[in-house]
């Protein structure tokens, strides 16, 4: 990791559809030039993998079952916490641009609220080798709360420009302000046809990213959009990351 | 309880200081390493040993704070940590757990260590900064020696860092008794009502004194 630097955590939030894993995408693209990022795919509907064309061999569920099996075998703290350690670097997929973990479907039943905290722990503690981390997550942002950080940086609200996206978007944003720790809460109006302005006094910010050609044809294709190399909706990305990175650096200064 | 187990390692060890296929060392010769906690990621990466073919077994015998490390190099591992402890009363299974806990708790600066305790497996990546620094597989044996020198009962480590698939093929029978000995010793502990006659581990749990004790003491006190 750069020396000196603390890692920005990006959580990418938004109601079904409206193109939450094409903006964690793009910004894995837009940031691995600029440092180490960890991608997290926290939606169990898994689309950043594909996205980013990453095949995914174990999912952080996948390590999740295997301890709670060696549990039901035999529980010791000390064996469980090694090796809840060795199995989360082992689902580490490596890219030669960035870092991938999928968090995977929850699957299992019952409660192990301990071993669901050093997951966390293990996650987070992984999180400090990178520059970087963008989590797509689910709707709401108590799901990445419970199963992937404590915390974000950066809270990345998208919607798509219908007034139900934008409701659902606001009602995340309040939602989140109990919930969850962050400094900064963007909203992200994705999908933008024709020029719109969008006044949110809950936000600290709002992006627009426009509605992209390239990007459809890369998802009917099945082409990971990190080969795109140039379209409207990364452009916008690149300037959403860039307003992001120096506003995060006056808040770090 | 080890004592057969040790014994193999150590007659394998002399072969192979005879051949000059693994060479021995005074772990103090190395430099000393900070202590501190990383993950090593793919970007940062000098070069890692173990996962699939790696073994680590923690044992108690005779030692005398030396480092036997094999001369070359596949990307294997295998840790062989022996600790000549004073008993003094000490409980075989206390000092099991509070050697397995100073391997598992070293962490060094620009080094990831993990180990699967259910599999005997160790996994080291080390950082292209720790390798740039001086960092080798010396500098791991003498932290290793360190850390369990630090456990209270222990007079002194003796650390075996085998690196090539075939010596860890060679020990494989050796290695899985280790492991089966110590799995039954935590077993005994664990459960409180003991099944013998149908557990997988009867056969060690009779054949090895130490463990036909301990399960004797337990089958009294129950």
């Amino acid at each position: 990791m750069s020396e000196n630097r603390e890692t920005m955590k990006i959580a990418v939030v938004g109601k079904g559809g409206v193109g939450k894993t094409t903006i964690s995408a793009l910004l894995v693209k837009v940031l691995s030039k600029k440092g180490k990022v960890l991608a997290i795919d926290a939606d169990p509907a898994g689309g950043l993998s594909a996205a980013l064309g990453v095949k995914v061999e174990k999912t952080l569920e996948d390590v999740r079952n295997e301890i709670v099996n060696m549990i039901r075998e035999r529980y010791d703290k000390v064996e469980v916490a090694s090796s809840v350690d060795y199995k989360v670097l082992e689902a580490l997929h490596e890219h030669e641009m960035f870092s991938f973990l999928a968090m995977g479907r929850p699957e299992s039943e019952g409660c192990y609220c301990q071993l669901n905290s050093m997951l966390r722990e293990a996650i987070e503690f992984l999180s400090t080798s990178f520059d970087y981390v963008v989590i797509d997550g689910e709707a709401g942002i108590e799901q990445i709360n419970r199963r992937v950080m404590r915390s974000a940086d950066v809270l990345l609200v998208v919607t798509d420009t219908t007034k139900k996206g934008f409701h659902v978007a606001n009602q995340i944003r309040s939602v989140a302000e109990k919930a969850v720790m962050f400094r900064r809460c963007a909203l992200v109006v994705n999908k933008v046809r024709e020029p719109l302005e969008v006044v949110s006094k809950d936000f600290d910010s709002v992006f627009l990213v426009p509605e992209d050609e390239v990007i459809f044809e890369f998802d009917v294709e099945g082409r990971p959009l990190l080969d795109i190399n140039d379209s409207p909706a990364l452009r916008s990305v690149e300037k959403m990351v860039k307003t992001l990175l120096s506003s995060e650096g006056d808040l770090l200064a | 309880m080890f004592e057969e187990v040790v014994e193999r390692i150590r007659a394998y060890l002399e072969e192979g200081l005879k051949r000059g296929s693994i060479h021995e060392y005074h772990p103090f010769s190395f430099k000393s390493w900070d202590r501190g906690r990383d993950v090593v990621t793919r970007h940062d990466l000098a070069y890692e040993m173990g996962r699939q073919d790696s073994a680590l077994l923690i044992l108690w015998g005779r030692a005398e704070n030396k480092a036997y490390i094999s001369a070359s190099s596949d990307g294997s591992l295998a840790v062989i940590v022996v600790c000549d402890v004073a008993w003094n009363g000490l409980e075989r299974y206390e000092c099991f757990k509070a050697l397995r806990e100073a391997f598992y708790g070293l962490n060094l600066s620009g080094v990831t260590i993990r180990a699967l305790p259910s599999q005997a497996m160790v996994w080291l990546r080390v950082s292209k900064e720790a390798s740039a620094k001086g960092f080798s597989l010396g500098v791991f044996a003498r932290a290793v020696v360190e850390a369990m020198n630090s456990v209270g009962f222990v007079r002194a480590t003796d650390v075996i860092l085998l690196t090539s698939r075939e010596e860890i093929k060679a020990l494989k029978d050796v290695f899985n008794r280790a492991k089966k000995i110590a799995d039954a010793l935590i077993k005994m502990h664990e459960e409180k009502v003991l099944n013998c006659e149908e557990c997988d581990y009867k056969d060690v749990c009779s054949e090895i004194p130490e463990l036909k004790m301990i399960r004797d003491k337990i089958v009294r006190k129950s």
